[in-house]
This record gives structure tokens, C-alpha cells and sequence, in this order.
């Protein structure tokens, strides 16, 4: 997320909350998780390596509190998901989850047009990558937050992408080519409370194939493999 | 005229002998006033028109015609059989045979009877006899055209008696006599007109050396012709109903001058100085019609209030206008609607001061009056008429606050602009950021906002708003655009167009982004 300057910070601390809120949400929930370990995963009992990832993983619930399913997280705190299998979040004592959101596909191309001006761009980093992507918040979102509009971002800035699994996670793939791409179907820049909505968004990634990843506050969120 | 005149008098004196003895010369020419041609005149007695013959072309005819449809039989009786019915109207020819109340009549190549009571004769004068002068023409006193009595001018209607050979036999307010057949016409020829080359003098007379003065015309002037004499080189025109002769004019058209008063001062009767006197004055930047300039007195002849008077205060150029005092305004802005030349000062004379594009947002900085205001643009500085010229909106201007602005990441999206004015101010507004650093919002708000302003020209203005529009639609939320193309005001007291969060995305906005105080895209942190 955005840094903040000290003059801001009352109305940005706020602005950020709900992103914190429903982060915070994983913290307390209590299902073991399995660890990414290696060429595998390892556990949440085991023990993390890092202080950063210590605590990164205290964010994690160790099982999916709808299903049941084990939760299973890289080694930069991201929860592994495949394409079109949803990443949750889900409010301790409660099994729906407050948020999900998935990726569906990921493309990968070398240019798209410019937006009304019908010209080939090229990305800034490598490939634009054309995100599949659905959202949904639930209505009780706002319930937990304190401002009138609760929501979650779904714009190029809340995801990153790595080479692969355990590898580092960049961020600013919201270059202005990846803004400008004129896209089909373009997702909204979040998701409201009470929503569910579907559709693309562009990145500027690096890495021709990896890991995408949505982690808007970058202190881990889910990664998808493409 | 008179000499012309004399000359034919001369000529038939020697002929004629006896006959002179009833010359009677006229104290002033044309001296008949007469319907028929203003002949050249002299009292012959034989040649009157009094004394012509009857003309042949002037006929008694009796008509008859029918007064009802009426039915032309075979015989006298209605019984008869019919040969057709007349209409009303036809004109038939009476055989002169009669059988009681029936008359014998032709109607084309049919021969019937028709009830006479239906038929009206009548009985009237024909007259075939008018004709008109081609051109200037002598008279004779026979048709073998030896001997010349007058003259008949151009365009004169003179009544036809007779024609033998190429000659015809014609009668005029004067004469009667005999001309050449070639120079009659049945229908009225076009009047000619001629122009006065130069400004001159006009005479009653056609000999330079024994007439008399009749008046002066002018530069420019048009006036009807009926005669080139060739000897004296002289066209005879009418002046105010007065035919008189001059040798200024020709058929060649003469633009009109004119001339302007460069300072107030008089007018005068004459060109000399020394021997003229003030008629009146005339005012600094009056226009009059030109005649002529007088080198030697350094006067021109001008046609002030409909009189022909002489100054010496007139030239070519219009004078410049005073100049009015220039008044500071606070400044303030303005779009042009056209492409304007600017002056050095606020008179309509003034030397240029360079030109502004149509669309291009101008500071005013200066008023005078007459409405002129003083803009700068650019490098461009001067005095254009407010009205009409400049205008608040503008209509392919587009004012920019984020990433579209000079030198940021966007910036190449803008092209094609025609002029940009950098650290503008958006009225009463505020610029948030959303948790997408490049993503910044235009909301109403308390202070203003730093943009810049780009403007195109109007060929390229429409579809760089379509393309724009476009551009700035994606971004939505909950369905709905984040930013529209909304008209905002500008500090400078100017509107463009901008985009700007819509009063759903505001309040996403507001709640959801941070404000940047500084109102500067640039100085966010």
C-alpha cells in the first residue's frame, strides 16, 4: 500500500483499514497450516526462518475455515492457490469467508493497444499479463470497518508476480503501459462490500511465466502459478 | 451643336440660293421641342415636318370581330349548316354582301354567314411609322442623299414616311428629310454611357475655339452619350438633362477615388489661393470622393455633402486614429475564437502586432476604449476588439492534473496540441490518490489544483476529446466511471474541460484515497 505522510495519516490510516481488517482476520483464525518447504512445503509447525516470515505466517490460518482443507504457504508467505481456486479471508469464528477473490487465467502478451488511441504499446517490464479475475466481499465487511464504504482493491497495484514458487514477490506492476492497455471486460479498481464482480486486468510483469500474486498490502496474500 | 448647325446652313445657302432667303436661324439649338428626334436644326420651310408628306406606314384600318362564340354557316339562316363556330374575339373580313340580318364573311380560308348583330366593326389608325436613330445621322433633302439639310442624333424617335432604295424618308421634331435606311431600328436602341477619364471642363457647343463653358465633371462620373465628334475630338453628354460636349470622357470605366481629411480644416471654391473663398470645413478622417489635385495650389478637388469644393488637408490614407489611453485590468483569461491579428495600439490602423491562433487561451492585461483590450500570449503582445474575439470556454481546451501532465508518465497521450499553458489552477477543487500511486482524483473541494492546459485546434480537437474520453473511462468502480469529462473553471476566470470524479466516485474517493494537500500532483509524497 501507499506510504503515508504524517499530516494524512488520520484520514489514510483509515482509508487503509479495511485492508488491515480483513487481513487481520487470518490472524486469528487457528487451522494449521502446511509450509511450502523446498521443492515442497514445509509446516507452520516447523518454524518459519525469518522474523519477517515469523510473523507474516501469524497471519495465516492453518486450515481453509469453510472447507477444511489445509492451507499451504510458500516461503514468502503467500498461500498457494491454483488458477480458479480462490484465495479467502475469513473472520475468526466464522466459516463464510469475508473475502475471496480468484484467478481465473493468466495470459501472457507483448503488447495491446492504447486506450482510444488504437496504437501497439509495448510493457515496460517484459510481458503484459491479462488477469481472469473474480471478487467478492461480503456486505458484512462494513460492519468491521469504520468508513462508509468498505472495499478491496483489484487493480494492478494490489498484485505482484515472482519466477516461481519461494522466489521473491515485485510489486509496481501498475506501470502507466499496464493502465493505459485498452482491456475487455476491465475489472473494476476494487471490489465493494456486498459485491461480486469478474473480470481482467492487465499487469507489467518481468517474468514471462511464475507466479502471480494478490497481496495488497504486501505482508503476503495468494499466489496462483501461470 | 450651333456649328454644326451653321456649317449645314453654310452648304444649303450655296445650293439652295433663293431658298436661303427662308433660313431662319435660331437664337439656341433644338429649339422645337418635339415627341420625335432632337434634330439638328435649321428653318427651311420645305424641310419642316409641318410640311412632310403623309407617312405610309400610318394606315386607317377597319376591323371587325366577333362579340359572341358565334357559328359561320353555309347560308343566312340558322338552319343552315354550320362551318365551325368563331370565338369570340376573331377578327374576319366582311365580303360586303348582306341578307337581312345576316352578314357575308371570311374566317381564314372558310367563306359563311354569320347573324350581323354579333359582329363589331370598327375603324382606327395604324401606326407602323416609328422608328429610332442607331446613331448620329445627316439629313438629305433627297433620297440620292446629296444634299444635307440637318441631322438627327442617336437614340432619337423619328416617324417613318417612306422608302426608296436604301433610303427612308423620315420626319423629326425639325425635319423631314432623308436618311440612310441602315441607321433606323423598329425598337428603341440601349443608351450608351461614358466615363470621365479626368476631371474637365464641359462646353454648350462643339468647336473648343468659339463655345461657350457649360460647366465641369468629374473623375469617376457616368453619363449618358449619344455623339462622338471626331474632328474636334469631343463626346457629346448628358449632364443633369443638359446635352453638352467634352473631351474628358470614354467608354473605359473609372473606379472612383476617394480621400480623407488628415486634420480639420477648410474647404474652399476654387483651387487657387489667391483667388478662391472658404465654402465650408470639413473633419479630420471625413471620406469624400476624389476629382482632382491641383499641383500647383496643392489642392484636391473633393465632393463634400454633394458640392464640388477644393482642400488642401486631404490625402490618400485614411489618418490614424488618436490613440486612447491604455487601462490596467486584473488579469484574467480568455479562449480566441479565430485566428487574430494583433496591433501595436488599440486603433483599427495600427501596424500589426502578430497573430493568434483560433482556440489559443490569451491573458488579458489591458482595456481602451472602443472596446479593445490588450492579450498576451506567448511571445505575443497587442490590442485586438474584445467582442466577439475572445471567449471563457474553450471548447477543445483540456486541462490535465495528473499523470497526463508535462514530463510524468502519461504525457505522450497529450499530443497534438496546438498550445500549453503550464501551472494553471483548478478552482475550488482538491486532488486525492487512491492506494495506486499514478491514480489521482479531481473533487470539488476548497482550494485549487495545480494542471496544465493543452488546446487543439478544431481539427484535431474533436477526436482528441473522443479519444481521451476513452482513455479515462476505464477505470471503474462498482460499475461506474471513477472520472467524466466535466467543464471546470480555472483560476484565470477561463473553463476547460478536465476529468474529474463524478459525485458517486467522489465519495470513493474521499474515503478511500488521500488528499494532497499541496494540490500538486507532482509534490506528493
Amino acid at each position: 500500500m501507499t506510504k503515508f505522510n504524517a499530516q494524512n495519516e488520520q484520514c489514510n490510516s483509515q482509508k487503509r483499514k479495511i485492508a488491515w481488517v480483513l487481513g487481520s482476520t487470518v490472524a486469528v483464525a487457528t487451522v494449521s497450516v502446511g509450509l511450502i518447504l523446498g521443492n515442497n512445503y514445509y509446516s507452520a509447525q516447523a518454524g518459519p526462518t525469518t522474523q519477517k516470515l515469523q510473523d507474516n505466517l501469524a497471519d495465516v490460518a492453518k486450515s481453509d475455515a469453510q472447507t477444511g482443507e489445509e492451507v499451504k504457504v510458500d516461503t514468502q508467505a503467500q498461500v498457494i492457490k491454483s488458477l480458479g481456486q480462490p484465495g479467502k479471508l475469513t473472520v475468526d469464528g466464522t466459516t463464510k469467508p469475508s473475502f475471496e477473490i480468484t484467478v481465473h487465467s493468466v495470459k501472457v502478451l507483448n503488447s495491446c493497444t492504447l486506450r482510444g488511441f488504437g496504437e501497439k504499446i509495448s510493457p515496460e517490464n517484459k510481458k503484459f499479463l491479462l488477469l481472469d479475475v473474480s471478487a467478492k466481499l461480503a456486505e458484512s465487511a462494513e460492519k468491521v470497518v469504520k468508513e462508509d464504504i468498505a472495499l478491496m482493491p483489484l487493480d494492478a497495484s494490489a498484485f505482484g508476480v515472482s519466477p516461481g514458487r519461494n522466489r521473491g514477490v515485485v510489486y509496481d506492476l501498475n506501470t502507466v503501459a499496464a493502465f493505459s492497455c485498452d482491456v475487455d471486460k476491465a475489472l473494476d479498481i476494487a471490489v465493494g462490500a456486498g459485491d461480486e464482480i469478474r473480470g481482467n486486468v492487465i499487469l507489467d510483469s518481468p517474468y514471462a511465466n511464475g507466479q502471480v500474486v494478490y497481496d495488497p498490502d504486501k505482508t503476503g496474500g495468494w499466489t496462483w502459478s501461470y | 451643336m450651333l456649328k454644326e448647325e451653321l456649317n449645314y446652313q453654310r452648304a444649303l445657302i450655296a445650293v439652295l440660293g433663293v431658298a436661303s432667303l427662308f433660313l431662319v436661324l435660331l437664337g439656341s439649338t433644338n429649339a422645337h421641342a418635339s415627341t420625335l428626334g432632337q434634330g439638328v436644326h435649321v428653318h427651311l420651310g420645305a424641310y419642316d415636318p409641318e410640311n412632310a408628306p403623309p407617312s405610309k406606314y400610318i394606315k386607317k384600318v377597319t376591323e371587325t370581330k366577333t362579340t359572341e362564340n358565334l357559328n359561320l354557316r353555309k347560308s343566312a339562316s340558322t338552319s343552315s349548316q354550320s362551318l365551325g363556330i368563331m370565338p369570340k374575339g376573331t377578327i374576319v373580313q366582311l365580303t360586303g354582301n348582306k341578307s337581312g340580318t345576316w352578314s357575308q364573311l371570311k374566317w381564314g380560308s372558310k367563306t359563311g354567314w354569320s347573324a350581323s348583330q354579333y359582329l363589331s366593326t370598327r375603324a382606327y389608325t395604324k401606326d407602323d411609322s416609328v422608328r429610332y436613330m442607331t446613331r448620329f445621322t445627316s439629313i438629305y433633302a433627297t433620297a440620292a442623299r446629296s444634299t444635307k439639310i440637318g441631322a438627327v442624333n442617336f437614340h432619337s424617335q423619328v416617324s417613318l414616311l417612306d422608302v426608296s432604295g436604301t433610303s427612308s424618308h423620315i420626319k423629326t421634331g425639325s425635319y423631314h428629310g432623308w436618311v440612310d435606311s441602315k441607321n433606323l431600328t423598329r425598337t428603341r436602341p440601349a443608351k450608351q454611357y461614358r466615363y470621365v477619364q479626368k476631371s474637365g471642363s464641359t462646353y454648350l457647343g462643339i468647336d473648343p475655339k468659339t463655345d461657350t463653358y457649360a460647366g465641369r465633371v468629374h473623375h469617376g462620373e457616368k453619363y449618358e452619350y449619344r455623339r462622338w465628334d471626331g474632328t474636334n475630338r469631343r463626346d457629346e453628354i448628358n449632364v443633369n438633362g443638359r446635352w453638352v460636349w467634352t473631351s474628358v470622357t470614354n467608354r473605359d470605366y473609372v473606379a472612383p477615388q476617394y480621400r480623407y481629411a488628415q486634420s480639420n480644416g477648410s474647404v474652399y471654391s476654387a483651387a487657387s489661393k489667391t483667388n478662391s473663398k472658404v465654402v465650408g470645413t470639413i473633419s479630420k478622417g471625413t471620406k469624400v470622393r476624389w476629382g482632382a489635385w491641383d499641383a500647383s495650389n496643392r489642392r484636391d478637388e473633393i465632393n463634400l455633402n454633394g458640392k464640388w469644393v477644393w482642400a488642401s488637408n486631404t490625402d490618400r490614407k485614411k489618418p490614424a486614429d488618436p490613440i486612447p489611453p491604455a487601462i490596467d485590468v486584473k488579469n484574467y483569461d480568455r479562449f480566441t475564437t479565430g485566428l487574430l491579428t494583433l496591433r501595436k495600439n488599440p486603433v483599427s490602423n495600427s501596424t500589426s502586432a502578430g497573430s493568434v491562433k483560433k482556440g489559443w487561451k490569451v491573458t488579458v492585461t489591458h482595456k481602451a476604449e472602443g472596446g479593445w483590450v490588450r492579450i498576451s500570449a506567448g511571445s505575443v503582445t497587442g490590442w485586438i476588439k474584445g467582442s466577439g474575439n475572445l471567449r471563457r470556454h474553450g471548447p477543445y481546451s483540456v486541462a490535465v492534473y495528473g499523470t497526463l501532465r508535462t514530463g510524468q508518465s502519461a504525457y505522450n497521450v497529450m499530443s497534438g496540441f496546438q498550445q500549453k499553458n503550464t501551472n494553471q489552477r483548478l478552482s475550488s477543487s482538491s486532488l486525492y490518490q487512491l492506494w495506486n500511486k499514478n491514480w489521482t482524483f479531481l473533487t470539488n473541494g476548497p482550494k485549487t489544483v495545480v494542471a496544465e492546459q493543452f488546446q487543439y485546434s478544431d481539427a484535431k480537437g474533436p477526436a482528441m476529446l473522443k479519444k481521451l474520453d476513452i482513455y479515462e473511462g476505464q477505470l471503474k468502480y462498482q460499475g461506474r466511471p471513477m472520472y467524466t469529462r466535466q467543464n471546470v473553471p480555472l483560476n484565470g476566470d477561463t473553463e476547460s474541460w478536465t476529468y474529474k470524479t463524478t459525485s458517486f466516485s467522489e465519495k470513493v474517493v474521499k474515503n478511500s484515497g488521500r488528499y494532497i494537500s499541496s494540490g500538486d500532483f507532482l509534490k506528493r509524497s
